[in-house]
C-alpha cells in the first residue's frame, strides 16, 4: 500500500451520483476523495490542494466539463481526468480525443460500470506512479 | 310684231290710196274761207262804220239844227212870217236822212214838210224861244223826224259795195294760189307720194327726181333728203334683213326648242297666276294636255296651292334671283301624284304681259337616286372610316381626293389640308422620296396597276412604321385610268408579332424539346400519341419513333389501367388535371412514380390533350429523405436529451446497486470490519441474502439499468460506434454474411421459415471501394430482412410468393444497395414513421422499433451515407441505401 494516497475528486452536479461514486470508491481505501458539485468549485479545491485525478461530469452548471479540464490542466492543478457523462453524443469520445489529447477510454457514459471505472482509476494512477 | 316682211308690204298697205281731197283745193278752200270770212267781217265793220258815221252826221245835223234854225224860226213864227217859216221848214227838210219837219205853234201845226213815218223813225222836237224883255217866250216847236231806215240802207248799200269789191279781188287772188300751188307744189308732192308709193325696200328703187329745174328750194332739199333716206333705209333695210333672218333662225329654234325640250317648261302670267303657255314634256309631267293647261291656275299644280306662286313672285322681287339657282318644288300631276322637281324661273315681259317662264326638272328619280348615291356615299366613308388601316385615293391627276379617318391619324393630317394636293407637294417627306412616289404614282395610274411591299413610313407619333403599301390604279367607266386607291397598313405589330412568335415558337419548341418533363400530345379520339419530346424518351424509356403513332393502350405507360380511367374522366369533366400521382411502367419494366397534368386543347381541329409527365420518383425520394432526415434529427436529439436525463438516475441505481454489492461482499475488509465491530457474521448474512435472494434482487435491478442503458445506447448507436472501425469492405460479402444470418437466426425461426422466402442476389463486382464498419452494414442488413420477413409472413393473408431481392449497384460517387420485397407494402403513414424510434407495427414483444431507426443513423450518422425507402401498399417494399464512395486520395483509416 503507498503511504500517500492519491487524491481524487469526482465532479457532478447530481448528488447522489456524486456521493454514491465516491462512496464506492472510499470503498478501497485507496484514494483521498473530494467532491464537487460544479467545475468553480472543483477548481477551488485543486487550489487548495491539487489532486492526482479528477472524474469530470460534462454537463456542469456554470462551466461544463471540457472547459474545467482545460483550465486545470492549464493551471497545472490536475493531470488526469476521466470522464463520466449522461450524454449521448456518440462523437463525444472522437471530440475528446481530438480536443483535450484524451484517451476514448477515459470516457464513460453512464450508467457507468463502477468496477470499470475503479479499474481505469488504477491503471491511470499506477501510469503516474510508475 | 310681224310688222316689216317685204313680202307682205304691199298687202297691208292695201291698193295704192288715190288723192281724195287735194291738198291744192283744201288750201284753196282754207284761204277762200279764210278771205270770205274776212271780207264779210270787213263788210260787216264798214256797214257799222258807215252807219256810225252816219247816225254821227244826223246827231251833228240835228244839233247844227237846233243851234241855228230854231232861231230863225223862232223869230219868225214871232213875225208870223209863215213862208218864212215854209221856206225855213223845207230847207230842213232838204237835208239828208231828215224825213219829216214840221213847225207847231201853240195852236198846232202850222208848217209841216214832207211825210211822216211811224217806224224807223228818229223824233226830235225843239221848243220855239223868243226872247222877249229878256224873257224866255216859248211860241211854238220845231220837230224833225230822221228816217233811220235810210241810214240803215246807206249803210248797207256802202258795205255790200265793199265787200262785192273784196269778194271779186279774192276770186282772183284764191284762183291764183289755186294754180301756183299746183303747179309749184302740189304736182311735185304727187311725184314724192308716187315715188314712195312705189318705193320698195327689197328692190333697188331709182332715185327720186322731180320735174322741174333744179331750184334749190325746199322740194330740192326734200328729194335730197329722201334720197339719202332712201339709201339709209335699203342699208337698214339689209341689216334688218339680217337681224330678220336671226331672229327668224333663233325664234324657229326656240320654238323648236321649248316644244321639244324635255324638261317640262310653264309660262305663267305673273299678275293672274294663270298658265298660258306649257311644252309637250310639261303636258307628260304634269299628265295634262295643252288645252288642260291653259287658262288653269299655278296652283292647281302644287300640292300645298300657292306657294309655287309666292316662289314665282319672289323671283320677281329681286332681278338678282332671275339667275337663282333652281329650287327644289313639289309638284301635283293630275294624278294625284306628287313629284318632285328643280325650277329654274325667268321673267320677261310680253306684249306688257308680265310672264314667268319655269323651267321644271323632274328630278324625282333624281331625289331617290341622290338619296341612294347620298347613303351609298355615306356608307363608303363610313366603312373607309371604319377600316382600321391608312386609305386614300388618288384622281387622275395624282392628286389626293380623299382618305379616311385611320390615315388621318397615321400621318396626322387632315382631309382637307391635303385632298387636291399630290405626293409632290408634300412637303414633310424628302424631296426624292416625293419624286420617287410621284413617278411611282404616275406609273401606277397610268398602267392601272398595283404596286404593294413593305416598307417603312415615318407617321405622326413619329416613329418609324413598317407597313405594307399598296397602291391599285382603277379604271373609269369609259375604261380610261381614273387613279388609284392606297392602302398602308402598319405592320410593325404584325411583323414584330411574327418575329415574337417564330422567337416564341423557337422557345417552345426548344422548351418543348429540352423541357426535363415528358411532354406528349395525345389525340383524345383514339389515344394516339401525336407528339413527345426528349424527355419521354428518358421518362417511360421508349423512342419516340416507337410511341409517335402508337396508342396509349398499344405501348402500355399506365400501370394502372383505372388510374388512366380516372384521369381521362378528370380530364373530361374540367378540361385540365393537375398534377394526377400514378406509376408508370417505364419500358424496360421499372416502375417510376410520376405526376402528370394535362390539358385539353385543340389541335388542327382535334381534340388532343399534353400531358406534362414529371418522375417524381427520386424527388419524392429525396423529399421523404429530406423530411425523415430532418425528423430523425430532431428525434435524434430529443432522444439524446431524454437519455442524458435518463442515464443519471440510471447511473445512480446502477451504482447503488454496485455499491450494495460491494457493501455486502464478505471480501471487503471494510466489511468484515464493520461486521465484526457489529457481531455479525458476514457469512451469515451472505446466506441469509443467498436464502432471500436478495442478491438475484439486486441483480435484476443491475440488469434492468443496465438494459435501460442499452435501449438508449441502442437506440443512438454511439456505444459500438466508440468501438467501430471503419474499414474497406467488400459489400458483396456482407451482404451474404447477413442472408446467411437471417436464415440461421433464431428469432426469425420461430416466426417464420426464412428458407421459403426466394431470396435473389443481384450484385455487381468492381464496385467502388467504400469505407464501413462491417458489422454495422451487416446489422443493418440483417435488420431488414428481418423486417422483410416478418412483414411478409405476419400479413394477412400471407404473401404467397415470398421474394426478396437485394440488388448491388454502383452509383453516382456511391454504392448503392437495395433490398426490395414483394410483402405487403407500407400505407403511406407507415412509410413516414418507418425510420422513427419506437415506431414499430409489430405486436409487442416482438420488435424494440428501433430497428431501422438504428439502421438509419448507422448508415447516415456512421457512414455519411443516405437510407430511404419505396412502398406501394399490397406490392411491397424496396429500402434503398447509399454509401458514399471511398475518395482515392484518402488515406486509410
Amino acid at each position: 500500500m503507498p503511504e500517500q494516497k492519491h487524491s481524487v475528486i469526482v465532479i457532478d452536479d447530481e448528488e447522489r451520483v456524486r456521493e454514491l461514486l465516491i462512496d464506492y470508491l472510499d470503498e478501497c481505501d485507496e484514494f483521498e476523495l473530494r467532491g464537487a458539485c460544479s467545475g468553480e468549485a472543483a477548481l477551488e479545491m485543486l487550489q487548495l490542494r491539487p489532486a492526482d485525478l479528477c472524474v469530470v461530469d460534462l454537463r456542469l452548471p456554470g462551466i461544463d466539463g471540457a472547459e474545467f479540464i482545460m483550465a486545470a490542466s492549464e493551471a497545472k492543478l490536475c493531470r488526469r481526468f476521466l470522464v463520466h457523462t449522461g450524454s449521448v453524443d456518440f462523437l463525444l469520445p472522437q471530440a475528446l480525443v481530438e480536443g483535450l489529447g484524451m484517451a476514448t477510454e477515459d470516457v464513460f457514459y453512464k450508467p457507468v460500470d463502477a468496477a470499470t471505472l475503479l479499474a481505469r482509476i488504477r491503471e491511470r494512477l499506477a501510469g503516474r506512479m510508475a | 310684231m310681224q310688222s316689216a316682211h317685204p313680202r307682205e308690204d304691199r298687202a297691208a298697205n292695201g291698193p295704192i290710196m288715190t288723192v281724195r281731197a287735194s291738198l291744192t283745193l283744201r288750201l284753196l278752200k282754207r284761204i277762200l274761207l279764210f278771205c270770205v270770212a274776212f271780207t264779210l267781217l270787213l263788210a260787216g265793220w264798214r256797214v257799222w262804220w258807215e252807219y256810225h258815221a252816219a247816225m254821227q252826221s244826223v246827231q251833228e245835223l240835228l244839233t247844227v239844227i237846233g243851234n241855228t234854225t230854231t232861231k230863225g224860226l223862232a223869230a219868225s213864227l214871232w213875225d208870223f212870217n209863215n213862208p218864212q217859216i215854209k221856206l225855213e221848214v223845207e230847207g230842213i227838210t232838204n237835208f239828208r236822212y231828215i224825213r219829216y219837219a214840221a213847225v207847231n205853234d201853240t195852236f198846232g201845226v202850222l208848217v209841216t214838210s214832207g211825210r211822216r213815218a211811224g217806224k224807223d223813225v228818229l223824233d226830235r222836237e225843239y221848243p220855239l224861244v223868243v226872247f222877249r224883255d229878256g224873257k224866255p217866250a216859248t211860241v211854238g216847236a220845231l220837230h224833225v223826224q230822221v228816217d233811220l231806215a235810210q241810214v240803215d240802207r246807206q249803210a248797207l248799200k256802202t258795205g255790200l259795195e265793199g265787200l262785192l269789191s273784196n269778194a271779186g279781188l279774192l276770186l282772183l287772188v284764191a284762183a291764183l294760189v289755186f294754180w301756183l300751188t299746183n303747179t309749184l307744189v302740189s304736182r311735185h308732192l304727187a311725184a314724192i307720194a308716187a315715188h314712195f308709193q312705189s318705193f320698195n325696200l327689197s328692190g333697188r328703187s331709182l332715185p327720186l327726181t322731180l320735174d322741174r329745174p333744179f331750184m334749190g328750194d325746199e322740194l330740192d332739199v326734200l328729194t335730197q333728203a329722201v334720197n339719202t333716206m332712201q339709201k339709209g333705209l335699203a342699208a337698214f333695210y339689209g341689216q334688218v334683213m339680217e337681224a330678220q333672218k336671226a331672229l327668224s333662225e333663233t325664234s324657229e329654234r326656240y320654238h323648236a326648242l321649248f316644244g321639244s325640250v324635255s324638261d317640262p317648261v310653264l309660262v305663267v302670267d305673273r299678275d293672274t297666276g294663270l298658265l298660258v303657255e306649257c311644252n309637250e314634256a310639261a303636258e307628260r309631267f304634269f299628265d295634262r294636255t295643252r288645252e288642260q293647261f291653259l287658262g288653269l291656275p299655278l296652283r292647281a299644280l302644287h300640292p300645298s296651292g300657292a306657294s309655287l306662286m309666292d316662289d314665282l313672285s319672289e323671283a320677281s322681287s329681286d332681278d338678282a334671283a332671275r339667275a337663282a339657282s333652281p329650287r327644289e318644288v313639289s309638284l301635283l300631276a293630275a294624278g294625284g301624284e306628287v313629284k318632285l322637281a328643280a325650277m329654274q324661273r325667268s321673267l320677261f315681259e310680253l306684249d306688257g304681259q308680265r310672264l314667268v317662264l319655269g323651267v321644271f326638272r323632274d328630278i324625282t328619280e333624281r331625289k331617290a337616286l341622290e338619296q341612294l348615291l347620298a347613303e351609298q356615299l355615306t356608307f363608303q366613308q363610313t366603312l373607309l372610316d371604319t377600316i382600321p388601316y391608312a386609305v386614300f385615293y388618288k384622281g387622275r391627276d395624282t392628286r389626293f381626293l380623299g382618305c379616311n379617318k385611320a390615315y388621318e391619324a397615321c400621318f396626322g393630317v387632315r382631309r382637307e389640308d391635303f385632298v387636291g394636293r399630290r405626293v409632290l407637294d408634300l412637303e414633310y417627306l424628302p424631296m426624292e422620296d416625293r419624286r420617287n412616289y410621284q413617278a411611282e404614282d404616275e406609273g401606277v395610274i397610268a398602267s392601272v396597276g398595283r404596286v404593294q411591299k413593305e416598307m417603312p413610313i415615318p407617321f405622326a407619333d413619329g416613329v418609324v412604321h413598317q407597313t405594307l403599301y399598296s397602291v391599285t390604279g382603277f379604271r373609269l367607266m369609259d375604261g380610261a385610268p381614273g387613279g388609284l386607291i392606297g392602302v398602308i397598313v402598319d405592320i410593325t405589330d404584325r411583323k414584330q408579332a411574327e418575329e415574337d412568335l417564330r422567337q416564341s415558337e423557337e422557345k417552345f419548341s426548344r422548351i418543348f424539346e429540352m423541357a426535363p418533363e415528358s411532354i406528349t400530345f395525345v389525340r383524345l379520339s383514339d389515344s394516339v400519341r401525336i407528339a413527345a419530346n426528349a424527355a419521354f424518351e428518358t421518362v417511360t424509356g421508349y423512342s419516340r419513333e416507337e410511341a409517335i403513332g402508337a396508342s396509349v393502350q398499344e405501348l402500355v405507360t399506365w400501370d394502372d389501367a383505372a388510374a388512366r380511367e380516372e384521369f381521362l374522366r378528370r380530364l373530361g369533366e374540367d378540361g385540365s388535371v393537375k398534377d394526377f400521382e400514378f406509376l408508370l411502367r417505364r419500358a424496360d419494366g421499372a416502375l417510376r412514380r410520376v405526376v402528370s397534368s394535362a390539358k385539353l386543347v385543340t389541335i388542327a381541329g382535334e381534340q388532343c390533350y399534353v400531358s406534362i409527365t414529371h418522375d417524381i420518383t427520386d424527388e419524392r425520394r429525396m423529399q421523404e429523405l429530406l423530411i425523415q432526415s430532418e425528423k430523425m434529427m430532431s428525434v435524434g436529439s430529443l432522444a439524446a436529451g431524454i437519455a442524458h436525463e435518463i442515464n443519471n438516475p440510471l447511473g445512480i441505481m446502477h451504482q447503488a446497486v454496485q455499491n450494495l454489492i460491494q457493501r455486502t461482499s464478505p471480501d471487503q475488509k471494510k466489511n468484515q470490519e464493520t461486521a465484526a465491530s457489529l457481531g455479525l457474521d458476514m457469512d451469515l448474512l451472505q446466506r441469509y441474502v443467498k436464502a432471500r435472494k436478495l442478491d438475484v434482487f439486486l441483480e435484476d435491478i443491475q440488469v434492468a439499468a443496465q438494459r435501460a442503458s442499452g435501449i438508449i445506447r441502442n437506440m443512438l448507436n454511439f456505444s459500438r460506434r466508440s468501438e467501430s472501425k471503419c474499414t474497406v469492405c467488400d459489400l458483396g460479402h456482407i451482404i451474404e454474411q447477413a442472408v446467411f444470418l437471417a436464415s440461421s437466426d433464431y428469432d426469425l425461426k420461430k416466426s417464420y421459415d426464412f428458407k421459403r422466402i426466394e431470396i435473389s442476389l443481384d450484385l455487381e463486382t468492381h464496385l467502388s471501394a467504400c469505407l464501413c464498419t462491417e458489422t454495422e452494414i451487416e446489422q443493418v442488413l440483417l435488420n431488414l430482412l428481418r423486417n422483410a420477413a416478418q412483414a411478409m409472413s405476419m400479413c394477412q393473408p400471407p404473401t404467397p410468393d415470398p421474394r426478396i431481392g437485394i440488388r448491388l449497384r454502383a452509383g453516382e460517387g456511391c454504392v448503392r444497395i437495395e433490398v426490395a420485397d414483394n410483402g405487403p407494402g407500407m400505407e403511406p403513414e407507415t412509410q413516414r414513421k418507418a425510420f422513427e424510434p419506437f415506431y414499430t407495427t409489430k405486436p409487442p414483444g416482438i420488435g424494440t422499433g428501433l430497428g431501422l431507426s438504428v439502421s438509419y443513423f448507422i448508415i447516415t450518422k456512421g457512414h455519411g451515407g443516405r437510407m430511404w425507402l419505396d412502398s406501394l401498399p399490397g406490392r411491397g417494399t424496396t429500402f434503398f441505401i447509399e454509401l458514399p464512395a471511398k475518395k482515392l486520395e484518402a488515406p486509410h483509416a
